[in-house]
């Protein structure tokens, strides 16, 4: 072991700095994204976990009239399913944005908080109401548009406008966070509540289970009663309050692997130019006793304690982000306590280990099985000559030609030197490529399943027609199409109803929450075709009992394009909508549309069919402009037509939740960018010193300065091309793999995000092969001014 | 005896190199060396100038010099009458290409290219087209016995055939001046004495040639024999004035 020890010192000292900086970057990078990726993933799910059991163990949350929800729960109390359950009176309206235009609002009344045993508001800032005209404000909403503690906002009902003092900012955990669901939340005091829905309000109930039932079975109870309007289940919440954080956190993982995968390219690369340009060191380590073996550990050692460190620094690292990263959870819970897992440390060291060592094994075994009396000669192994005929025909200037032969003259060697570059040339294509795909998205909200700009919610008891008409008269108004929404399971599906007359029936797996799959249901128009709904796959529905189902439908193949489905309503509306009743409808699924609500689980069905199935609709309008307006002032215009007694809201963007990743996404292929151009500076300086006799030589033949960069960047551009060809096809492949794992998680599925792919692959080439050939001559230049000594350097 | 030049004969030629009062030293300060001290001796066109001295006496930073591959710190060298010292490093790279040709000790051939790219190399670098530089560079092979080993690369060749093609390689643009460093030092006798040969040969056609070298036997070869001693030149011999019996003394004495 002392032997070792003093070998790994003598190593060291002989080692480029540039080498030894960019493997510590590169194992930091790597610990980093896994580190933060797996705590992201791990820790979000706990932190709410937590969160849940501190709040009183929302299970269920149960919405209906004010009479129908304590009946349901002293049925439930009756059938011993409760453990303990909070009551809130609650109402429906208009919270104003700064902007001017409406977004919906669920307002709760809260006299007591301490009373509050189940499903307890988090207070994140100030206090609870105490007057009537003060509020607690959900605190997405009040980051999401700057309102703290004193604002004063504005909530419309029925017309009427209220304006209430924010004395707080609260978190409800039983729903997700504004703006990524609506409606959001505020609490007031019942007086309050009072003065602004004077006519009634309905009631919202937080349910803790007993031990007995679970959470299906206590849903399915109160669904089954009759009494009230929607329960909604934690599972679902906390999956919908995850979903970023999920999708985030793999693409933080598979970034992590990305750089690890690198890391093991470029370790290879460095190792070898590492070996290469000590040999007259390691021959004299030979003359002195080393033993073959002994050279082979202290090289890899050597790589595995500098790797080591970069795993303790990423793990602090990685550690420290991962609070920061927790998509959707962060901004409205704060920033959670960096774990700091130790298990994860050890994972991770162990794993870095493993690609440190077969990184280096190959040069290692290289360097231990060097022939002592060659390496102290100095003399270089033979070159394989590699394409010598074919480079002697490029028409190039001599400085050129030499720049290129050289490079081409260990073809091995090249490739290998080339992988730093092949790594950021895949980066960025990869990384352009993703951004890309969101930028679809962002440009086109079809593709999301959002064809429109505003939302109206005509006043009640106004008849379809005076509201059409008025908005027909509203200037910068294109189109609009109705639109009601509904839950519902699909209970059975039939093969092939369209294309034939078979009709086998299918067991559809269970979803774990019921019989069936769970769906929402999107009612549309007279016909499903008069929205703007991107069809990928099948074709656009015809008739009535025609319909387009999401990705999430379709995702597991139990359902497919061309089956009938039989369609079990759940018999709860969204809050503020009219109760369906458990009423059933079949349809056929002739397509599939883009879609990002409720992850693709979506069916799109013809008004006429739904309304036949439950009586009755209570419509939105979905209206497109004409693109002379922006949204908002769309909305207020609308708004405005029908003089406030409309709730009208721009369309939020699904595909905005996709926007921070683009600022993520660039930032860490930037950096994979600059840790690529550092391995590549390490490997062309070692390779530079390797050949810092062959630059005295032709400095001493007559090249001039700029001959010496001509041959620098010739050979630079030769590697680079060489890494163009294999960061090409490695980026297209990694990002095409991304972008459908990505679409698949998000239920976008195949075919919507199909990013551009030649001219960022033709940009990314050329940024390639210049930055190999800028580094090239940077490190070339290093070496410039001593080239005499090298000259003379004797045995 | 800082300056032998001053005494030498006068030449109506222009010498192929003239060297006033070259000075060159490391650091600054209390670490200050003096490498080269007041160095001044002139070349004349085909003559064959042996320098020796011991080790770190600064004759391979005098020939370094002289070739423009490091710079000094004052005085003056002239290269067929032309100022080369004050030229930028651009123009000494060009007349490197043209007028200046240099063997090492360690041949310094490019490991990666084959004998003959070896020898083509300058020959491209001076604008010859490649069909008539690999014409001249197998000429020049050939020569010197290479012939056959053009497509071999420097690893596979003998110590003794590796100087032969820097040899090549440096005679092949038909140089002002030949540099060389310790030609033979790394050859076994038998190939040293074959590269001697081709010095002499080249002597013969009018080749000017400066040497620095340990070996007395090699500084015989030579026309005249600079002394060097901590940095200064030392002494002067001309082959004629010197018998070759006490050639082994006077060397011995100086040089140890």
């Amino acid at each position: 072991m002392a032997v070792l020890q003093t070998l790994l010192a003598l190593r060291f000292k002989g080692r480029g700095k540039l080498g030894l900086i960019s493997l510590l970057a590169v194992s930091i990078l790597a610990t980093t994204g896994v580190v933060a990726g797996l705590e992201v993933r791990d820790g979000a799910g706990g932190r709410l976990d937590d969160l849940f059991v501190e709040t009183g163990s929302p299970d269920l949350t149960v919405t209906g009239g004010p009479d129908g929800v304590p009946q349901a729960l002293t049925e439930a109390t009756a059938a011993g399913l409760i453990d303990d359950v909070t009551i809130y009176d609650a109402t429906f309206a208009s919270f104003a944005r700064p902007d001017g235009t409406g977004v919906g609002m669920n307002l709760v009344a809260v006299d007591d908080a301490s009373s509050l045993e189940v499903g307890r508001p988090i207070l994140r800032d100030g206090r609870w109401p105490e007057a009537s005209n003060e509020m607690v404000l959900d605190t997405g909403a009040a980051l999401e548009h700057g309102h703290t503690v004193g604002s004063v906002v504005t909530i419309d009902r029925n017309g009427t406008s209220h304006e209430l003092t924010v004395v707080g900012t609260a978190v409800d955990l039983a729903g997700c966070f504004y703006p990524t669901c609506l409606p959001l939340r505020g609490y007031v005091t019942s007086d309050g509540l009072t003065q602004v829905a004077p006519e009634g309000v309905f009631a919202r109930a937080h349910v803790r289970l007993g031990d007995g039932p679970s959470e299906e079975a206590g849903a399915q109870f109160f669904q089954d009663s009759g009494l009230v309007d929607a329960v909604d289940p934690w599972s679902t919440n906390r999956s919908n309050l995850l979903l970023p954080g999920r999708i985030f956190s793999a693409f933080l993982a598979g970034f992590g692997a990305f750089v690890l995968i690198a890391t093991l390219l470029v370790v290879a690369s460095t190792a070898v130019g590492s070996v290469v340009a000590r040999r007259r060191e390691l021959g004299l380590l030979k003359a002195l006793g080393t033993t073959p073996n002994e050279l082979l550990a202290v090289t890899v050692l050597e790589q595995v304690v500098v790797g080591l460190f970069g795993v303790a620094i990423g793990w602090v690292a990685g550690s420290l982000l991962a609070p920061w990263l927790q998509l959707g959870l962060v901004e409205v819970l704060g920033r959670a306590t960096p774990t700091f897992d130790i298990a994860t440390l050890f994972g991770t060291a162990l794993v870095m280990v493993l690609v440190l060592v077969v990184a280096t094994i190959v040069p290692a075994r290289r360097a231990g099985s060097l022939e002592a009396r060659a390496a102290l000669a100095d003399a270089p192994p033979v070159a394989a000559g590699g394409f010598r005929s074919l480079v002697a025909r490029l028409p190039l200037a001599p400085p050129s030609q030499l720049g290129v032969q050289l490079a081409l003259a260990r073809p091995v060697r090249a490739v290998l030197a080339s992988m730093a570059i092949a790594v950021a040339v895949a980066a960025g294509l990869a990384g352009w490529r993703l951004s890309s795909a969101v930028d679809t998205m962002l440009a086109d909200p079809a593709r999301a399943g959002d064809p429109y700009d505003v939302l109206l919610g005509a006043p009640p008891a106004v008849p379809a027609e005076m509201i059409e008409e008025q908005l027909a008269s509203v200037d910068g108004v294109a189109s609009w199409y109705t639109e009601a929404g509904d839950k519902g399971r699909i209970i059975q599906a039939r093969d092939g109803s369209e294309f034939g007359d078979t009709s086998i029936s299918r067991q559809l797996h269970d979803d774990g929450a019921g019989a069936g799959r769970a769906v929402a249901i999107r009612a549309i128009g007279d016909r499903v075709d008069s929205a703007d709904l991107v069809v990928v796959e099948g074709r656009m529905p015809e008739t009535p009992l025609e319909a387009l189902a999401g990705w999430g439908v379709l995702r597991s193949g139990d359902i497919r394009i061309g089956d009938a489905v039989a369609v079990q309503l759940d018999g709860t509306l969204a809050e503020g909508e009219v109760d369906a009743g458990a009423a059933t409808f079949e349809v056929i699924i002739v397509g599939r549309h883009g879609e990002l609500d409720n992850s693709g689980d979506v069916l799109v069905v013809s008004m006429p069919t739904y309304v036949d199935a439950v009586g009755d609709a209570r419509q939105r309008w979905n209206v497109s402009g004409d693109g002379s307006v922006d949204r908002a002032e769309l909305a207020r215009r609308i708004e405005r037509s029908f003089d406030g007694r409309a709730l009208v809201q721009p369309a939020t963007e699904a595909a905005g939740q996709l926007r921070p990743f683009r600022l993520v996404l660039a930032v860490l292929v930037g950096l994979v960018a600059a840790v690529a151009a550092a391995n590549l500076g390490a490997t062309l300086v070692a390779g530079a010193r390797e050949r810092r006799r062959e630059l005295g030589v032709v400095r001493a033949l007559g090249f001039s300065p700029g001959e010496l960069r001509q041959q620098a960047a010739s050979g630079g551009v030769v590697l680079g091309l060489i890494g163009v060809a294999i960061g090409i096809p490695a980026g297209l492949f990694a990002s095409t793999r991304v972008v459908a794992t990505a679409a698949d998680q998000i239920g976008l599925g195949p075919g919507l995000l199909s990013p551009s792919a030649v001219a960022p692959a033709l940009i990314t080439s050329l940024l390639g092969v210049v930055l190999a050939a800028l580094v090239a001559v940077a490190a070339t230049r290093s070496l410039r001014s001593v080239p005499a000594p090298e000259l003379v350097r004797e045995i | 005896m800082n300056s032998p030049m001053n005494d030498s004969p006068s030449n109506e030629r222009t010498p192929a190199i003239d060297a006033r009062n070259v000075s060159r030293h490391h650091g600054e300060g209390a670490a200050k060396v003096d490498i080269l001290r007041s160095v001044s001796f002139t070349v004349d066109a085909g003559e064959w100038v042996a320098v020796m001295g011991p080790s770190g006496c600064g004759k391979t930073t005098l020939l370094h010099a002289l070739g423009g591959l490091d710079h000094i710190d004052s005085g003056t060298i002239l290269l067929d009458g032309s100022p080369l010292s004050e030229a930028s490093e651009a123009d000494r790279a060009k007349r490197r290409r043209t007028e200046i040709a240099y063997v090492f000790q360690q041949y310094n051939l490019l490991s990666d290219l084959t004998a003959l790219d070896n020898v083509m190399l300058p020959l491209r670098m001076v604008g010859k087209g490649k069909r008539e530089s690999k014409k001249l560079a197998n000429e020049m092979l050939d020569r010197l016995g290479l012939a056959a080993r053009g497509n071999a690369h420097p690893a596979t060749l003998s110590g003794g055939e590796q100087q032969r093609v820097a040899l090549a390689r440096a005679l092949v643009v038909s140089p002002l001046v030949l540099l060389a460093d310790e030609p033979t030092g790394a050859l076994d006798s038998e190939s040293g004495a074959l590269v001697l040969d081709l010095l002499r040969d080249q002597h013969r056609n009018g080749q000017t040639i400066v040497m620095v070298t340990h070996d007395h036997r090699v500084a015989a070869a030579a026309d005249r024999i600079l002394t060097m001693n901590d940095g200064e030149l030392h002494d002067e011999h001309r082959m004629g004035a010197v018998h070759q019996s006490d050639l082994s003394n006077l060397l011995t004495l100086d040089v140890d």
